[in-house]
C-alpha cells in the first residue's frame, strides 16, 4: 500500500511538474462551453437572434406598401426585424454582396392593384448563404400578405372610393377627401371589432413532455457535460498510455527491478488516471460554477457520479492500453475511438438531435450516462440508471484491464 | 528529383500510410456532414411541419378551418380522436361552429411537444394564423347576416397579394442543400485539424528524434528542408480537401460554385496552416501539447469562423470577432463562390488576407524552424 501511494505520487508529482497537456484539456471544454453560450446563450431582454436585416424598395405609388412594411415597426416585426429602406440599385447590391438577409420590392403598382381587386405581386429576394433567418422573413411577410389582402377585400369599397377620387394618383388626395371614406372605415371598424377584440379566433400555446420539475437549463450546462467528458477521456488515456511509452523507452524493465510488484504499478496507474480524471472533472465543475453560473443542484451526487465515471474510464482505457502492443498503435485506435464516442454519445451534439439509430448506439458510450447522469444531477434527482450503468461496466473492465495491463508489462 | 519535392512528397506518403489515415481524412469528417448536414436541411427547400389536428367539431366550420390551414409545406392530420402520437396537436373545440356562428370569440389550444423542431413548430403556426386571417376576413365580408347560411354564399377570400421569392439574379437557381452548407466548414475544420496535428508533431518528432539533422547531412540546404516540410504539409491539407471535395460531390452533390475559385481558397487556407503547423512543431516539445493546442485552435478558429454554424446566427460582437480567425476569410469567400457565384474580384480581398496570414506565418515558421533540440 505503502508502495502504491509513493508510486502515485510520484505519477502526480511529474504531471505536475509539465502540466501543460493537462491544463489544455481543461480549458478546451471551458472555452468551448464559453464560446457556444456567447454565441447561443439569451441574454437578458434581447431575442436570441440578432435582429434580421431586411431591405426594403417601396417603389409604390400609393399608401399600402407603407402600411405593409410598417409591420415591420410594430410589435413582433419590430423585436425581429430591422428594416432599411433603400433604393432599387443599392438594394440589389446590397444583397449580390450577402449584406441582408432578404430584399423586398414593393412594385409602383401595388396599392393601385389591390384596391382593383386585382393580384399585387411582392418580389422577396433570400440571401442564398444564409439557412434560417431568410425562412422567418419569408413567413412574415407570407402572413402579412394574406392580412393585407383580407384588409383590402374587406375595406375595398372604401379603397375603390378614395382610387375614383384621386384618379389613380393617391399622393394627390388631400385629408378633405380622405374624410368621408375615413368615416365609412370607422363605421366598417366598429363593426369589425366585434370580431377582433377579442379575436374570434385565437390560438393557445402550451408544451408538454417537459417535466415540471426540471428547473430551466442554463445552455451552459447543456454543453459543458458533454464537453467535459470527451477531455476527460483524452485526460486519463494521456496518464494511462505512459504505462507504454515507459514500456518501450525501458523505464518500466528498470523500475520492476525494484521491490515492485507488477499490480501494484498497475493499480497505482490506474489509480493516478482516475483521481486526476477526478480533479480535472472538479476543477471544470467548479469553473462551470464560477464562468457560467451553473448550478449543479445535488453536488454529492455529481462527486458520486463523476468518481464512477472515473473508474470506468480508466478501466476501459487502462484495458485498451493493455491491449496495444506500442504507444503508436494505442494512439491510432484511442483517439479515434474517443472521438467516436463523444459525436454519438452527445458530447458534440445533443442525442436527440441524431438520426434514430445513432441515437440508439449512443447508449453503448459512457459519454451518454455521464450526460444523462448530469442533467438528473441538475434537476436534483438520483442518477441511478447511469451510475449502475456505469458501474457495471467499470467492475467488468477493471478486473480484464487489470489482467492486461500485467500481460503486457510482464511479458 | 529536388530535395524539396521529395522532402515534400515523403511527408505526404508518411501521412497517408498512416492507419488510421482513413479514419481521421474521410469518416470522421463524413460523419460529421451527415449529421450536421441532416441537422440543416439535407433535401434543401423548406422544412416540412407535422400538425395534428383533432377536429371535434359537430358542425361544418371545423372542417372549413382545417381546409383553410392545408398547405404545400404542411403535414396535416385530422383526427376527430385524441392523438397518441404527436409533435404539434391543435384541437377545435366540439362547439367551434356553434360559437362561430354566434360570433363568439373562442380560443383553440395549440400543443407542442418538447424537443421538436422550433423551425417547424413556426411554421405549423404561422398557416394557423393565415387561416384564422383568412377565415374571420370571409366572416366579416359576409357581413352580418345570419352565418349558418354561410357555406351557400360564401364570399372567397382572394389573395390580393401574392409574394415571389426567390435568390438574387446571378446567383443560384436551386436551394441549397444543408450538404452545401455544411461541407465547406468540414472541409476548412479538417484541413486546421490535420495539417496542424499531423504537420506540427510530425516535424517536432523529426526533430527530437535527429532526422532533420540527418537530412542536412545530405545535399539539402536548411531553406530547402524547410520548404520540403512546409510543402508536405501543404499536400497534407490538400488531400484532406480533395478527400472531401470527392466525397461531397459524389455521395452529397455538393456545390462548388466556380472549382478554381473554391480551389483557390483552399490552396491560400491550407498553406497559411501548413506554416502554422511547422511553426508550433518547432515551438513545442511534446506531442500531447501540440495535440492540445492545435485541436484547442482549430475548434475555435472553427467555431468563431462559421464552420459550426451559419455565421448569420451570431451576435454583431461575435462576428466582429470571427474576423480574427482565418476560417472566417476561408468560409466568407466560399459563401461568394458557391452562393452567390461571384467572380475573383470579390473574393480578392479574402484570398490577400489568407495570403498575408500564410506569409506571416511562413516568416514565424521559418525564423523558429529548429533542427535540432
Amino acid at each position: 500500500m505503502k508502495r502504491l501511494v509513493h508510486l502515485f505520487r510520484n505519477d502526480v508529482r511529474r504531471r505536475v511538474r509539465a502540466p501543460m497537456s493537462v491544463l489544455l484539456m481543461l480549458a478546451i471544454p471551458l472555452l468551448m462551453t464559453w464560446i457556444i453560450g456567447l454565441v447561443f446563450a439569451p441574454k437578458p431582454g434581447q431575442n436570441q437572434l440578432p435582429k434580421i436585416r431586411v431591405l426594403a424598395v417601396n417603389l409604390d405609388e400609393g399608401m399600402g406598401g407603407k402600411f405593409f412594411l410598417g409591420a415591420f415597426d410594430q410589435g413582433e416585426g419590430k423585436k425581429l426585424f430591422q428594416l432599411t429602406l433603400t433604393d432599387e440599385a443599392s438594394g440589389r447590391k446590397r444583397m449580390a454582396e450577402g449584406k441582408a438577409s432578404a430584399l423586398i420590392v414593393i412594385p409602383a403598382d401595388f396599392t393601385r392593384r389591390i384596391v382593383r381587386r386585382e393580384r399585387a405581386r411582392l418580389l422577396l429576394e433570400k440571401n442564398p448563404a444564409e439557412q434560417f433567418l431568410p425562412a422567418v422573413v419569408e413567413e412574415f411577410v407570407g402572413t402579412l400578405a394574406v392580412i393585407v389582402s383580407g384588409m383590402g377585400q374587406v375595406f375595398a369599397e372604401e379603397l375603390q372610393g378614395l382610387d375614383a377620387l384621386s384618379h389613380g394618383e393617391w399622393k394627390r388626395i388631400t385629408v378633405t377627401d380622405l374624410a368621408p371614406q375615413l368615416e365609412k372605415a370607422r363605421q366598417k371598424m366598429v363593426v369589425l371589432n366585434a370580431l377582433l377584440d377579442p379575436l374570434l379566433l385565437q390560438i393557445k400555446k402550451g408544451v408538454v413532455g417537459k417535466k415540471k420539475e426540471e428547473p430551466e437549463v442554463n445552455l451552459f450546462a447543456l454543453v459543458l457535460p458533454g464537453l467535459a467528458i470527451m477531455f476527460l477521456m483524452f485526460v486519463v488515456e494521456i496518464f494511462l498510455r505512459d504505462l507504454l511509452t515507459e514500456r518501450e523507452n525501458g523505464r518500466l524493465r528498470r523500475m520492476m527491478f525494484s521491490p515492485l510488484a507488477a499490480h501494484e504499478l498497475i493499480l497505482a496507474r490506474i489509480l493516478g488516471a482516475g483521481v486526476m480524471g477526478l480533479l480535472v472533472l472538479g476543477v471544470i465543475a467548479a469553473a462551470g460554477s464560477l464562468m457560467f453560473a451553473i448550478d449543479w443542484i445535488r453536488l454529492p451526487y455529481l462527486l458520486l457520479l463523476s468518481t464512477v465515471t472515473c473508474l470506468c474510464l480508466t478501466a476501459l482505457f487502462g484495458l485498451l492500453n493493455g491491449l496495444f502492443r506500442n504507444r503508436n498503435q494505442a494512439e491510432a485506435f484511442t483517439s479515434p475511438l474517443i472521438l467516436v464516442f463523444s459525436a454519438f454519445g452527445g458530447s458534440i451534439m445533443p442525442v436527440n438531435q441524431l438520426p434514430g439509430l445513432f441515437q440508439m448506439a449512443s447508449r453503448l458510450t459512457p459519454n451518454y450516462w455521464f450526460i444523462q447522469g448530469v442533467t438528473q444531477t441538475q434537476s436534483g434527482r438520483f442518477p441511478g440508471p447511469s451510475l449502475a450503468v456505469l458501474l457495471a461496466a467499470a467492475l467488468v473492465l477493471f478486473p480484464l484491464a487489470v489482467w492486461a495491463l500485467r500481460r503486457r508489462i510482464c511479458r | 528529383m529536388n530535395p524539396i519535392l521529395h522532402i515534400g512528397g515523403h511527408d505526404l506518403r508518411l501521412m497517408v500510410r498512416d492507419r488510421i489515415f482513413l479514419f481521421w481524412t474521410l469518416l470522421f469528417p463524413l460523419f460529421f456532414i451527415f449529421v450536421f448536414g441532416t441537422l440543416f436541411n439535407a433535401g434543401g427547400g423548406p422544412a416540412r411541419a407535422s400538425l395534428t389536428v383533432q377536429n371535434r367539431d359537430e358542425g361544418p366550420w371545423g372542417d372549413y378551418f382545417v381546409a383553410q390551414i392545408r398547405s404545400p409545406g404542411l403535414d396535416l392530420r385530422v383526427t376527430r380522436e385524441t392523438p397518441r402520437e404527436y409533435l404539434r396537436w391543435l384541437v377545435i373545440p366540439a362547439d367551434f361552429s356553434r360559437r362561430i356562428e354566434q360570433r363568439q370569440a373562442q380560443t383553440l389550444p395549440l400543443t407542442n411537444k418538447a424537443g421538436g423542431s422550433l423551425e417547424a413548430g413556426a411554421q405549423a403556426e404561422v398557416r394557423i394564423v393565415q387561416a384564422i386571417a383568412r377565415v374571420i376576413t370571409e366572416i366579416v365580408l359576409f357581413g352580418e347576416g345570419d352565418l349558418r347560411g354561410f357555406f351557400t354564399h360564401r364570399p372567397e377570400f382572394r389573395d390580393l397579394v401574392e409574394v415571389r421569392s426567390g435568390f438574387p439574379a446571378g446567383t443560384l437557381t436551386v436551394v441549397p442543400t444543408g450538404f452545401d452548407h455544411v461541407i465547406p466548414g468540414v472541409i476548412v475544420q479538417f484541413i486546421m485539424m490535420m495539417v496542424l496535428i499531423y504537420g506540427g508533431i510530425s516535424v517536432m518528432v523529426d526533430r527530437k528524434r535527429g532526422t532533420l539533422a540527418r537530412i542536412l547531412g545530405g545535399p539539402v540546404s536548411r531553406g530547402q528542408l524547410f520548404l520540403g516540410k512546409f510543402l508536405g504539409r501543404w499536400l497534407m491539407g490538400l488531400v484532406q480537401a480533395l478527400i472531401l471535395v470527392v466525397a461531397g460531390k459524389t455521395l452529397f452533390h455538393l456545390n462548388l460554385g466556380n472549382p478554381f475559385l473554391s480551389i483557390s481558397v483552399v490552396v491560400i487556407f491550407a498553406a497559411a496552416m501548413a506554416a502554422f503547423s511547422i511553426f508550433l512543431g518547432s515551438l513545442l516539445g511534446k506531442e500531447d501539447v501540440i495535440v492540445g493546442l492545435a485541436v484547442l485552435l482549430a475548434n475555435v478558429f472553427s467555431a468563431l469562423g462559421g464552420c459550426w454554424w451559419p455565421i448569420e446566427v451570431v451576435p454583431p460582437g461575435v462576428r466582429l470577432a470571427a474576423m480574427a480567425s482565418p476560417a472566417y476569410w476561408a468560409m466568407d469567400a466560399f459563401h461568394q463562390v458557391i452562393f452567390f457565384h461571384r467572380g475573383i474580384v470579390a473574393i480578392l480581398p479574402n484570398l490577400a488576407v489568407l495570403a498575408a496570414l500564410a506569409g506571416v506565418l511562413a516568416v514565424l515558421a521559418a525564423r523558429f524552424f529548429k533542427v535540432r533540440d
